[in-house]
């Protein structure tokens, strides 16, 4: 755990995070994603449920599923439907694209060897990636959530739990994005391979989350994606760090 | 003298299944000079990843100054160890000045002593990626001779330069390898010759042959160079009239013979009698460029 926040470790991800900074494309990415997911779309959605607030009408089937069957207008749609799933797939695409830029075209243009001719081990050189990416989405998802959750307390009657159930969520689904871009780091040895298996193992994190959010009921729904996105990083990291090894990453 | 790297039957093996290196040993003592010499997949540039630290041994063991590789003693090992990568992915987002103060900070030093020595001053500013080869190059060895290391590795370090750039840098290398323990990973045998005293040669990961260049030379049969008016195919006729083997080189023979001294005199005689006009007859010492070769050529069947 030393080596992971050391002083070592440190000076590379300030160093990850000045290359980041000067990427126009990775900036984009950055900006994009979560601009349209986190930013626009909810707050657009919860505006429009405002003005035009309308009863849900589920179909019978759907409305005896646990995670459908509170939601009686368009806003508990909004808020417990659409914004968790907004959420999720801004975090795993945000931070698959930022993850593009900082491991995947490190180890593409072989300049990796730099940092392997420095005195730094594996380890610290994979945590700054890994960090400078969780890091780089969070600065970016993050102040957006906020002005989501100003928004929901403001417009609706979700509470205070809703936006606090909801933030763990977004934080764990960042850290469970950001360990599964390890997976792609380790794998992947360009840019068009690591964008194929970002899209693979995206499909286990939004399968999960949909089945989250038709069976769990209310604010539950994102304490338990939490908690799986959690175990989504736990499981990345096993597996990059034990089963295929750092030393993928140099080869 | 003290030991400053063992490799001690080291193996490893990618995850590909690549059997990167094979039960090999070597020793460098401080103050020496060593090359690794072999083709492309010989194993060159899985040692220096171990020597770096970047890859772990699957069997054996490497000491760095006694300190073995991933032991919690090899961090301070590591520190005293400079490499200078082959051929280098640059950096475009990152100027050489950046990169410099980054290794400089990670040795726990200012890079001013390294800048200055390699002449990197008025480049400092300038992109990595967008400075010319050669020094890109200089950038990798004042990154590696920033912590003032005693030992200095150099993988390739001429690698894909051409011959202006390439002599510019062998200059600074002698001057920074000169009191330091170097190994030197190369493919280009004249390089290997110039820059270093002990010679490990490599193969499809295993260690081949090693020792001095004179004790890598005396395992070679001596030849003798003859050149006739008549050309090399009359030369090669009367050579095998004498029950010599020989072979043609550039326009001239070489016989293999047991004892130059002895021997070249009645060689001459034969050809001079069978009206053979030879004007030159010369004993040839093996360098690396003709033991290269014979030590490291890979039969047809292992393609």
């Amino acid at each position: 755990m030393r080596r992971l926040f050391g002083f070592q470790a440190r000076l590379l991800f300030w160093k990850e995070i000045r290359q980041v900074t000067r990427s126009p494309v990775a900036i984009l990415n950055a900006v994009a994603l979560p601009g349209a997911l986190v930013f626009l779309a909810p707050i657009l959605s919860l505006v429009a449920s405002v003005l035009h607030p309308e009863p849900l009408h589920v179909p019978a089937l759907e409305a005896s599923l646990p995670g459908f069957q509170h939601l009686a207008t368009m806003q508990d749609f909004v808020l417990y439907v659409s914004m968790p799933m907004f959420f999720v797939i801004a975090c795993l695409l945000t931070c698959a694209l930022i993850a593009a830029s900082i491991l995947v075209s490190e180890r593409e243009r072989r300049s990796v060897e730099l940092l392997a001719a420095l005195p730094v081990g594996m380890v610290e050189v994979v945590s700054a990636k890994l960090l400078a990416t969780l890091a780089t989405a969070a600065a970016m998802i993050l102040p957006m959530y906020a002005i989501d959750a100003i928004m929901v307390l403001l417009l609706t009657q979700a509470g205070t739990s809703y936006v606090g159930t909801a933030a763990f969520m977004v934080v764990a689904a960042l850290l469970g994005a950001t360990a599964t871009t390890l997976l792609v780091a380790l794998t992947a040895r360009d840019s068009r391979t690591a964008t194929y298996l970002s899209g693979l193992l995206a499909v286990p994190g939004l399968f999960v989350s949909s089945l989250c959010v038709v069976f769990v009921p209310g604010d539950a729904r994102f304490v338990v994606l939490g908690m799986v996105m959690l175990a989504m990083a736990g499981t990345a990291l096993i597996i990059g760090a034990r089963r295929l090894g750092l030393e993928r990453y140099l080869l | 003298m003290a030991t400053a790297i063992a490799f001690r039957s080291v193996s490893k093996r990618f995850p590909d299944g690549t059997q990167a290196l094979s039960d090999a040993s070597w020793t460098l003592e401080a103050g020496d000079h060593i090359c690794l010499v072999g083709p492309s997949g010989s194993g060159k540039s899985t040692s220096v990843h171990l020597l770096e630290g970047m890859l772990q041994p699957d069997e054996g063991s490497i000491l760095v100054f006694g300190a073995a590789v991933g032991s919690p003693d090899f961090r301070e090992a590591r520190r005293r160890m400079g490499v200078v990568p082959q051929g280098a992915g640059m950096y475009p987002d990152l100027t050489a000045g950046e990169y410099l103060k980054l290794a400089g900070r990670l040795y726990g030093v200012r890079a001013h002593a390294a800048i200055e020595a390699l002449g990197l001053g008025e480049h400092l500013h300038a992109r990595l990626s967008l400075l010319a080869p050669g020094l890109q190059r200089r950038v990798s060895l004042a990154a590696a001779v920033v912590g003032d290391p005693d030992i200095l590795v150099l993988d390739e370090p001429t690698f894909s330069l051409d011959p202006v750039a390439a002599q510019e840098l062998r200059i600074y290398l002698r001057d920074l390898m000169r009191g330091r323990t170097a190994v030197v990973c190369t493919h280009n045998v004249a390089e290997a010759e110039a820059l270093a005293q002990h010679l490990v040669l490599m193969r499809q990961g295993q260690v081949v042959a090693q020792g001095t260049l004179a004790e890598l030379r005396r395992r070679t049969r001596p030849r003798l160079r003859l050149a006739a008016r008549e050309g090399p195919d009359q030369l090669l006729a009367a050579l095998d009239r004498l029950g010599r083997h020989a072979d043609e080189e550039d326009g001239a023979v070489l016989a293999s013979v047991d004892d130059p001294a002895m021997e070249a005199p009645e060689i001459l005689r034969g050809l001079l009698e069978a009206g053979l006009e030879v004007y030159e007859c010369a004993p040839v010492r093996a360098s690396l460029e003709q033991l290269y070769p014979e030590e490291l050529a890979v039969p047809e069947d292992e393609g």
